[in-house]
């Protein structure tokens, strides 16, 4: 079973990678626990999570092939 | 315009099957003729009475005593262009619209740029400048764009909206 994960604006950085992707994750807060694990930066940082492009405010189980994003605050305009 | 798309519906539904991706993200800087030519599109459209007109201009903040010289943009693009689709459609539910056109910058924006441009038009004034405060705020919030400042020096730092610092712009 296999995801992607994306990272935007200054989680990028933290991340050193755009895109990565991940095996084996049951659903969202497995994959945050991962990552915080991985990028201890992270646990310093605001970010939402988008699963197939919709903002979450809930655990999501997680699919083959879902795209699960890292969105710092956004900046526009 | 390729991606022009007014009221009424009828008219916008030909424009998105001519086109079915409407791409309000722009690669660099929006320019004055840019907006000019947008303007001028709007003389065949004779019910309209009133437009307003939002631009964002790249301000030259100093931060850590250096100065900003550019904003590099990235977005989710997918994600924003959807973003921006909901944010028309509400604004048109909410606002009684004869046009609306949203175009947003990625990429790298000197300062004194122009990186966000938001022109709506109506039969009266009361309906555009309402709207247009509204849409501009719902895009700050809502749509998944980040801004890396690019300082005098070489180094950067990341934009924050006002939401987040309580300060202006």
């Amino acid at each position: 079973m296999e995801i992607s994960v994306l990272f935007f604006g200054e989680l990028a950085e933290i991340a050193g990678a755009s895109k990565i992707a991940v095996q084996n994750m049951e659903d969202t807060t497995s994959l945050s626990e991962w990552m915080t694990e991985k990028y201890p930066t992270l646990k310093n940082r605001t970010y939402r999570i988008a699963v197939n492009k919709e903002v979450i405010s809930e655990k999501r189980n997680l699919k083959t092939g879902d795209e699960v994003a890292l969105l710092p605050p956004y900046a526009g305009g | 315009m390729k991606w022009h798309y007014c009221r009424p519906m009828q008219e916008v539904e030909m424009e998105e099957k001519k086109h079915k991706v409407h791409k309000i993200i722009q690669q660099g800087a929006i320019s004055g003729e840019f907006v000019a030519t947008s303007i001028n599109k709007h003389s065949s459209k004779t019910t309209i009475g009133a437009h307003t007109i939002f631009l964002g201009q790249v301000r030259s903040d100093k931060k850590n005593g250096k100065e900003v010289v550019a904003i590099d943009y990235t977005a989710y693009e997918e994600m924003a262009e959807k973003e921006f689709h909901t944010i028309r459609e509400e604004a048109f539910a909410k606002y009684k619209l004869t046009c609306m056109h949203i175009y947003h910058s990625i990429g790298l924006v000197k300062v004194g740029e122009i990186s966000l441009f938001v022109f709506v038009s109506a039969v009266h004034r009361d309906e555009v400048f309402t709207a247009c405060a509204d849409i501009v705020t719902q895009i700050k919030e809502r749509v998944p764009i980040w801004g890396k400042e690019i300082l005098e020096d070489g180094t950067h730092l990341w934009k924050v909206n006002n939401k987040y610092t309580d300060k202006n712009g």
